[in-house]
């Protein structure tokens, strides 16, 4: 029975790791396929791998074995790439940074309609954006930000706000205002106890946030596409453009610049992992 | 005023919204006291604790430590070494952290924290559990940590909120005798808060007894106990607490009992604060049950009684004795076993009966 248990248990597993990796799976062999191996009716296992599909992500193909068109496109992987790097990092470390502040606040002091101004801060997120799209960009184009590093910091900074607010508060909430209180009796100023005690028990906390805000930004395309049109290009819309060639959808174009850019998000996840478990460091006051 | 007293409160008061939680405290505590806070949860002890430490701001009075002004002064600058009801170590540091924490702040040199946590281990006989975070420690481990940390500075004033509250009770009379150790060795003023009776009796050098938000009662245990200034602080101290009977004047040497009209004679001294307090005036006569004692035979200095129940506590019994819908309980030795529902008498013993006003709870002096 026992056994019996386990087994299930095990095949259970196994199928749910199938349904979430195959497709990881097929886009990595996608990406090691000629244009006519992936569009061979009987696809089979073993095959010829090629690199050029890699090749055109680094800008470095030669022949057009892939079908890939727009070579010397303006707009590269690799510049894109960086671009997103650069603008997930610096605009979640913001949210990040922003949100702690007023998460800790929200969380420590009296202050009038606290709940409404909640709720008011959830509220940014009750609409799905597109309906926000249409006048932020031309509001953007008006005030010179579109396609500039400092509109989309703004815009996508905005976007995680609300959610990184209200999670850090939720994590504030549940330090006790005592573990401060003893920091200050111990000679540290509310400051330094707030670096000293605090922030080190909400390392669970930064870690989802600043995972999902990455992620929020990492993968929006919407606003990349229409507020980034030359200068500011992120990689979603850049996979995009670039994998439809006069020919159709190149897919094994698209299924490399895809995995390439699921990587940054893995290794992130894979450093904080262990943050991510909630538990570790709770539950100590007694009473 | 004395300028060597080491806490000094000025009409020291602190709201909440409307609650008043502490109503205008005036308290002097002498370098190297052991002062305990004593009083029902909600007097206003752990908020008077809280204004001396600087975690709360007083609206009004002053704060005096060490003869310096503290009113404005920020927690960390008063200089008080605070140990909380739960602990509130720091979950994310080895106990060993957790004690050098204060140290850290002052940027005290690596030797020197070594030292002296070394020094307040040994006084703690805590030496083998630094390395241990607080999740691997039991609650009197936890316990000894956080006087650790709160010794470690020396601070000069050290407060303790019911720091034994949450012990088991094994280990709390350990802790108890533990503390007053550690109090006799390093001299420190230590204000200590509880709502435990036997706790403060047995740890005070003096008692400070709250209700209310209003200072009650100062004084030593002994002091407390043996003259208490009002019903509350006579029935708070003591288990069971004072019985109170009331009474009015009689004739010229006794008094009548509210216990269905009973008459019981009393001395001159008693019978004088009486009749001072006025003719007709509702008083209760308020007699600790220890100082009882019990007679099968009619005595005129006594009043007779129908025994109810008998508990037996091991060293002494409990007796419950009634009369119409009142009870009071007089503690008696281990083989006075009387029957329930027998009769008994019982005597006052004269030079410990005390006299209160029914209306103010006042003692009458």
């Amino acid at each position: 029975m026992k056994i019996f248990g386990k087994v299930v248990i095990f095949v259970i597993i196994a199928l749910v790791f199938c349904v979430y990796v195959f497709p990881i799976f097929w886009m990595g062999v996608t990406s090691l396929k000629t244009k006519v191996q992936i569009f061979d009716p009987k696809p089979k296992l073993a095959f010829k791998p090629t690199l050029e599909n890699f090749r055109v992500f680094f800008g470095t193909a030669q022949s057009g074995e892939v079908g890939a068109g727009r070579a010397g496109a303006a707009t590269s992987f690799v510049g894109a790439m960086l671009r997103s790097i650069l603008m997930t990092t610096s605009s979640t470390l913001l949210a990040l940074i922003l949100g702690t502040m007023a998460g800790y606040v929200l969380s420590r002091y009296q202050m009038k309609a606290k709940d409404d101004l909640m709720f008011f801060i959830l509220s940014t997120r009750m609409l799905p954006p597109i309906v926000a799209l249409i006048p932020i960009s031309l509001l953007y184009t008006n005030i010179g930000l579109k396609d500039t590093f400092f509109g989309f910091l703004l815009l996508y900074t905005n976007f995680n706000l609300a959610f990184s607010v209200w999670i850090m508060k939720g994590f504030f909430d549940d330090v006790p205002f005592s573990f401060e209180e003893a920091a200050m009796c111990d000679g540290y100023s509310r400051l330094r106890a707030f670096f000293k005690v605090v922030l080190p028990m909400v390392t669970t906390g930064l870690s989802a946030t600043a995972v999902f805000c990455g992620i929020m930004i990492w993968n929006e395309f919407l606003f990349a596409i229409v507020i980034g049109t030359r200068k500011w290009v992120f990689m979603p819309p850049t996979i995009f453009t670039m994998s439809y060639g006069t020919e159709g959808v190149i897919w094994g174009v698209l299924a490399s610049s895809s995995l390439i850019y699921i990587i940054p998000v893995v290794v992130f996840t894979y450093i904080v992992r262990k943050h991510l478990l909630r538990g570790v460091t709770f539950g100590v006051i007694r009473g | 005023m004395n300028t060597m007293s080491m806490i000094r409160l000025v009409n020291m008061t602190k709201r909440f919204g409307k609650t008043v939680a502490v109503h205008k405290a005036n308290l002097e505590i002498e370098k190297g006291e052991f002062v305990v806070f004593l009083g029902p949860s909600g007097c206003g002890k752990t908020t008077t604790l809280r204004c001396i430490a600087g975690l709360e701001d007083p609206d009004g009075g002053e704060v005096y430590i060490d003869g310096e002004m503290v009113n404005d002064l920020p927690t960390l600058d008063r200089d008080v070494g605070f140990v909380f009801q739960h602990y509130a170590l720091f979950p994310h540091m080895t106990a060993y952290q957790n004690i050098s924490f204060p140290l850290r702040a002052m940027k005290y040199s690596k030797k020197e924290i070594t030292d002296e946590v070394t020094k307040v281990a040994r006084l703690l006989k805590i030496e083998d559990i630094l390395n241990l975070t607080p999740s691997h420690l039991s609650g009197g481990d936890l316990q000894s940590v956080s006087l650790a940390r709160a010794l470690v500075i020396k601070p000069k004033v050290f407060l303790l909120d019911e720091p034994l509250s949450t012990l088991d009770a094994e280990f709390r009379e350990e802790a108890r005798t533990m503390i007053k150790r550690i109090h006799i060795e390093i001299g420190a003023t230590t204000i200590y808060v509880t709502h435990d009776q036997m706790e403060a009796m047995a740890i005070a050098d003096r008692i400070v007894t709250m209700n209310f938000g209003e200072i009650q009662q100062t004084g030593s245990p002994e002091s407390v106990y043996r003259n208490p200034v009002n019903m509350f602080v006579a029935n708070f101290l003591g288990s069971p607490g004072m019985n109170f009977i009331d009474c009015t004047i009689a004739g010229n040497d006794s008094l009548e009992l509210g216990l269905d009209g009973k008459i019981l004679k009393v001395g001159s001294e008693i019978m004088k604060k009486a009749q001072e307090a006025g003719k007709g005036r509702q008083l209760v006569l308020g007699t600790r049950p220890e100082d009882f004692s019990l007679s099968s035979t009619k005595n005129d200095f006594g009043f007779e009684m129908e025994v109810s129940i008998v508990e037996e506590i091991g060293p002494e019994n409990i007796i419950n004795l009634r009369s119409g819908d009142n009870t009071i309980k007089v503690l008696a030795g281990p083989d006075v076993l009387p029957k329930s529902g027998s009769r008994m008498w019982v005597m006052p013993d004269q030079d410990r009966l005390r006299l209160f006003d029914k209306e103010t709870k006042k003692e009458i002096l």
